[in-house]
């Protein structure tokens, strides 16, 4: 992977949220209403060559947005809010 | 133990659990250095039917310091792979292992030895690489000894290699030392007495696995030849890691990996993570570099042990009772080496920076008869210059914690006589003549005979 975006998190088949700890984190609002209602959510259009190998999307603050992604012996660390919330409520 | 499920995260992960360290001039190769890191403790030898082997998603590391900053200049990197001829069986042997390729030997191991530079330099000195199987008797593995000396590889430019089980040489009476440090010959005058017994190897019978590399001195020293022990260049800086990919997932068929290696453990001096660092401290350790090992130089200049010692034992230690000064000894034994002028014809010194490494000098030749108590001994080739097999290093420590090296920075201070007679009562066991010098690994079969 070179390089870690909104795409790759969530088209990787091995995604996993650090739920316990996002999900407490997150304020108010009813996780319940923004859970997809069929299958995981669906990425914006395909950018290219992204990985077909499995990757570990670990949401280590969701509140900071921390995210550490790690796919093969690589981590890359990014800080996105929504996306980190939006994992946190994809594991309710 | 020396660093036997020292900490509570490590010991519930021995595949990856550092027991000990060595590092030595090689007695029979003085132009080279041993380093041996050992992993998996107390094996029972007759561990079928799945008997001990390296973790395939472990990766063992030995990383050498020769600048002065407690980083690594050079790291063998060891990577092991399992490979299993006939997966319908349960059997380990399906007959009599007579050779590596034996087809009678079903479940395999092999490695790869990678050097890394701090430049970034990357070379693969050994692909490939078969283990021995396990010590398992004489029916399944007759010969052993012969056996595991074909799996010795040579790695090129005079450096050879080998990884497999082997007996453990760390000696210690696990049984009195945790038993409120039950020590001798001051049994009977414990606050809670026993009669005098004689220390028991609780390691005797046990095996480890061991990675064993001999390397040319100029290797690891930056090219020097080690000639002057007195030049800083003559002193290396050794530790051993082990780590883990950072996310394992446990799935229907298996588990999957991803991410860096993580360090999950680590070892230089024997003991410290042991007996030095406190319980809450221990995991932490385990997961820092030496370099960062400032933030428990606490531990080191109190130690624990020194002040338990008075206590457990009435009118022992009285010196060592009034003694609350920081240990800059053993800071300097164990943190940052002897600087040259402490101990005559001796220097260990690697710098200012606090960091548990063990502190190999290649210019002191090996010792013709080995004193197991070491510098502590008057044998400058033995622990805490580097480390031998031979090196009684429970007793060396236990006597430095009880003051016998305080007088190296505060020459007025008179150590209790008792300082220089403690200990847990053990002799070494037996150890090879040659590479890899730990000693045949104790048989399945054999096992509990006596």
């Amino acid at each position: 992977m070179t390089d870690a975006s909104r795409r790759t998190f969530l088209r990787g088949a091995g995604v996993v949220a650090g739920a316990a700890t996002a999900t407490a984190l997150i304020p108010g609002g009813s996780a319940l209403a923004s859970r997809p209602t069929a299958g995981p959510a669906e990425p914006e259009s395909p950018s290219g060559d992204a990985s077909t190998e499995t990757l570990v999307a670990y949401v280590k603050d969701a509140r900071s947005g921390q995210i550490s992604v790690l796919s093969g012996d690589r981590e890359v660390v990014v800080t996105d809010r929504g996306l980190a919330q939006q994992l946190a409520r994809l594991a309710e | 133990m020396s660093s036997h499920r020292e900490a509570p995260e490590i010991s519930k992960d021995p595949v990856a659990d550092s027991t000990d360290l060595y590092a030595f001039v090689s007695p029979d190769r003085p132009g080279t250095v041993t380093l041996i890191a050992n992993y998996i403790p107390l094996q029972g030898p007759d561990a079928g039917p799945n008997f001990f082997e390296f973790g395939d998603d472990v990766r063992y590391e030995i990383h050498i310091s020769n600048s002065g900053d407690a980083c690594a200049d050079i790291t063998y990197q060891f990577d092991f792979s399992t490979e299993v001829l006939d997966p319908e069986t349960f059997l380990y042997n399906t007959g009599q292992i007579t050779s590596l390729d034996d087809a009678n030997f079903n479940r395999r191991q092999f490695y790869t030895v990678t050097k890394r530079s701090r430049s970034g330099r990357t070379e693969v000195l050994g692909r490939h690489l078969a283990s021995p199987p396990c010590n398992i008797g004489p029916r399944s593995t007759p010969n052993y000894a012969t056996l595991a000396k074909s799996a010795i590889h040579p790695l090129g430019k005079g450096r050879r290699v080998f990884a497999g089980q082997r007996a453990d040489g760390f000696y210690v009476d696990l049984g009195s030392v945790f038993d409120l440090l039950d020590l001798r010959p001051f049994q009977q005058l414990h606050v809670i007495p026993t009669p005098a017994a004689a220390g028991v190897n609780a390691l005797a019978e046990m095996n480890v696995h061991s990675i064993a590399l001999q390397v040319p001195i100029k290797e690891l020293t930056g090219g020097y030849d080690g000639s002057d022990p007195a030049n800083a260049k003559s002193v290396i800086g050794v530790w051993t890691t082990a780590s883990r990919r950072a996310s394992t997932v446990q799935e229907s068929d298996g588990t999957s990996a991803h991410g860096p290696y993580k360090q999950v453990s680590r070892l230089g001096n024997p003991l410290i993570n042991e007996a030095v660092i406190p319980m809450g401290r221990k995991d932490a350790w385990n997961r820092v570099a030496p370099s960062s090992d400032s933030q428990f130089v606490q531990y080191v200049q109190q130690p624990e042990v020194a002040k338990l010692l008075p206590g457990l034992y009435p009118g022992v230690f009285p010196n060592l009772a009034g003694l609350t000064a920081d240990r800059a000894d053993l800071v300097a034994v164990l943190m940052t080496g002897l600087p040259a002028g402490i101990v005559p014809g001796f220097q260990n010194y690697t710098g200012s920076v606090i960091a548990d490494l063990l502190r190999l000098n290649v210019g002191i030749k090996p010792a013709p008869k080995p004193n197991p108590l070491g510098i502590i001994g008057g044998d400058l080739a033995g622990f805490p210059n580097g480390r031998r097999l031979v090196d009684d290093v429970f007793t060396i420590e236990l006597r430095a914690i009880a003051g016998v090296t305080y007088p190296l920075v505060a020459p007025a201070y008179t150590p209790d006589g008792a300082a220089s007679a403690v200990t847990d009562g053990l002799a070494a066991p037996p150890f090879l003549g040659s590479f890899p010098y730990l000693g045949t690994p104790h048989g399945g079969y054999q096992a509990h005979a006596a």
